[in-house]
């Protein structure tokens, strides 16, 4: 990724579980936003959360990225020494090998490098005015006083298909977590059906990439065993003509393949196994971890609530059914990037209408300035 | 969507950009939001979870719209809007076929193609920019794209209109539905 910008980083703490009421941030006075002078910003360059971004915010990926460049490292010394030590020899017996193998490759990496550098569906941060209002509607505040002793609610209630669903508060994002959300505490933002965050890819795993990881795992424990498979029959088949010592010196990338497939093959299917029954159970990896809709973890609700929640209090209130919770997660058009990183911060929004002239007069504003004076007329126009 | 009654609008408009008594030409304004915003403050549309994470919005009839957008002519806007998200998250032949290019040719055909989903989102900005032009702009609403909000809520900003004052600082502003909390 070339000339990665680094975004600046807020609160790098997550918000604590603990605490049932959130106190109000002290930063939410309405202040008329100011356009800066010169060329517009673009949106990646203000954003808030621990990410890199690359192509002028077309490439996201997190900060942290040692896993990452283990993993890109594992996988291009492997398909290399396959393909310079057991590719040649297995062509001769069939050209097919070698090509089954070259497109699996060509899979995996594509996959990978989408998983990696795709916005997994962070949420962009709130804006002062939009928590003035949220507070305003929950009938909290008075006008824009700020009192910092006013507490805003940890959770929001929502019912979805009779199931009662918590949406939390995140207090460093500033808004309620829409169902399947999550805070990263290490990308620092809200993703929108957070999975998890694979420090393997260097990326958290969302709404918008899970796809591109699943199809990744999945190639890439089938292609482990096909390496793993071709570089076996390549050995076998030089040891029925020289010692074994002999074959070892011959094809030391082939050792080398068998190696790496070996100890990775165990937790790369367990992997693909384990995100195979998630897909068709429809539940994401953090809410498995946390065990949300199992019995144990749900005690019945009250009687109050037999109504709204009759008969299983554990059903997963987003399971439609293995094969349509496959399809949907695998077959959906793409959900489009909420962050629009590549947009332009617009400090002033302004909108254009067309109305008749009596329409919109001018008004005192706050200061006692006249409206009229921030909004330009321009001349008269016939349709 | 037909135009709205003649009561929503000062005076009936004519083709050539007068009204009737020829007193009121068009002319083009620039609105800034912001302004709107801290004077008249903006209705949210919250975003409706009972049938699941599909993008969908409250269909009920937001308060502020009372004697000024007829309930039937908000009811035709919000369905339409929920009808287009709709159809972009819908599971077609069209976006398997996107899908499976996409995989067989390691995601280059994504630079070059707009997918099903944009190409709604396209749709309804299109939709949303044609309602605010013929309906609320003339009753001083502009409804904002919700891609804006991070599909989280329907923003609806108070455009500051004739006759009418900036709302009171510590009234409390109205939602398409209380929140609950807990």
């Amino acid at each position: 990724m070339s000339s990665p910008v680094t975004s600046p980083s807020t609160s790098s703490a997550s918000p604590s579980d603990s605490a049932e009421i959130v106190p109000r941030a002290q930063e939410y006075h309405y202040s008329e936003p100011h356009q800066p002078p010169g060329p517009k910003q673009k949106k990646y360059k203000t954003h808030a959360g621990r990410n890199r971004f690359g192509c002028g915010g077309r490439l996201v990926c997190s900060r942290s990225h040692g896993a990452f460049v283990v993993t890109v490292f594992l996988m291009i010394a492997t398909l290399t020494l396959y393909f310079v030590f057991d590719a040649p020899f297995l062509w001769d017996y069939s050209p097919a090998i070698p090509i089954v193998a070259a497109v699996f490759s060509i899979t995996v990496i594509s996959n990978f490098v989408a998983t990696s550098f795709t916005d997994p569906g962070i949420l962009p941060r709130v804006e002062n005015i939009e928590i003035i209002e949220m507070d305003r509607q929950m009938g909290m505040t008075n006008g824009h006083t700020n009192d910092p002793n006013v507490q805003r609610p940890r959770f929001r209630d929502v019912i979805i298909n009779g199931e009662h669903v918590k949406m939390k508060y995140c207090t460093t994002c500033r808004l309620y977590r829409p169902p399947r959300c999550s805070h990263c505490a290490i990308c620092d933002n809200c993703v929108l059906m957070f999975d998890h965050h694979c420090p393997w890819v260097g990326n958290c795993i969302g709404l918008r990439n899970y796809t591109y990881f699943y199809r990744f795992v999945f190639c890439l424990s089938i292609l482990v065993i096909y390496l793993f498979a071709c570089a076996v029959t390549h050995m076998s088949l030089l040891a029925q003509q020289m010692p074994f010592g002999e074959v070892m010196r011959k094809t030391p990338g082939s050792v080398v393949v068998i190696v790496v497939c070996f100890l990775t093959t165990w937790s790369i299917i367990g992997l693909a196994c384990f995100h195979t029954y998630l897909l068709c159970a429809d539940l994401t990896t953090n809410e498995d971890l946390k065990g949300l809709y199992r019995k144990k973890h749900r005690p019945t609700p009250p009687s109050s609530n037999a109504s709204v929640n009759p008969g299983n209090p554990t059903k997963n209130p987003f399971y439609t059914g293995c094969l349509k919770s496959f399809a949907g997660r695998l077959f959906k058009s793409r959900f489009p990037s909420v962050l629009d990183a590549t947009g332009f911060v617009d400090h002033q929004p302004t909108i254009e209408i067309r109305v008749p002239i009596e329409h919109f007069t001018e008004k005192s504003g706050t200061n006692g300035e006249k409206s009229s004076d921030n909004t330009k007329k321009q001349p008269t126009e016939n349709v | 969507m037909a135009q709205p009654p003649g009561a929503m609008v000062s005076q009936p408009q004519m083709r050539n950009g007068t009204s009737s008594d020829t007193k009121s030409p068009f002319e083009t304004q620039i609105i800034i939001l912001n302004q709107c915003r801290k004077l008249n403050g903006q209705i949210f549309i919250q975003r409706d979870y009972t049938q699941g994470l599909d993008v969908q919005f409250e269909v009920e009839y937001p308060s502020r719209f009372t004697e000024k957008v007829p309930r039937d002519v908000w009811e035709n806007t919000i369905v339409r809007i929920n009808r287009i998200f709709a159809d972009a998250e819908a599971i077609t032949p069209q976006t398997i076929f996107e899908t499976l290019l996409g995989c067989f040719t390691c995601y280059a055909s994504y630079l070059v193609t707009k997918s099903t989903y944009r190409r709604k989102l396209d749709e309804l900005q299109e939709f949303l920019d044609r309602e605010n032009r013929e309906i609320y702009h003339n009753v001083g609403f502009h409804i904002r794209n919700p891609m804006e909000r991070g599909l989280r809520v329907l923003e609806i900003a108070m455009l500051i209109r004739q006759g009418e004052t900036p709302r009171d600082e510590v009234e409390i502003q109205e939602s398409s539905r209380p929140i609950r909390t807990i």
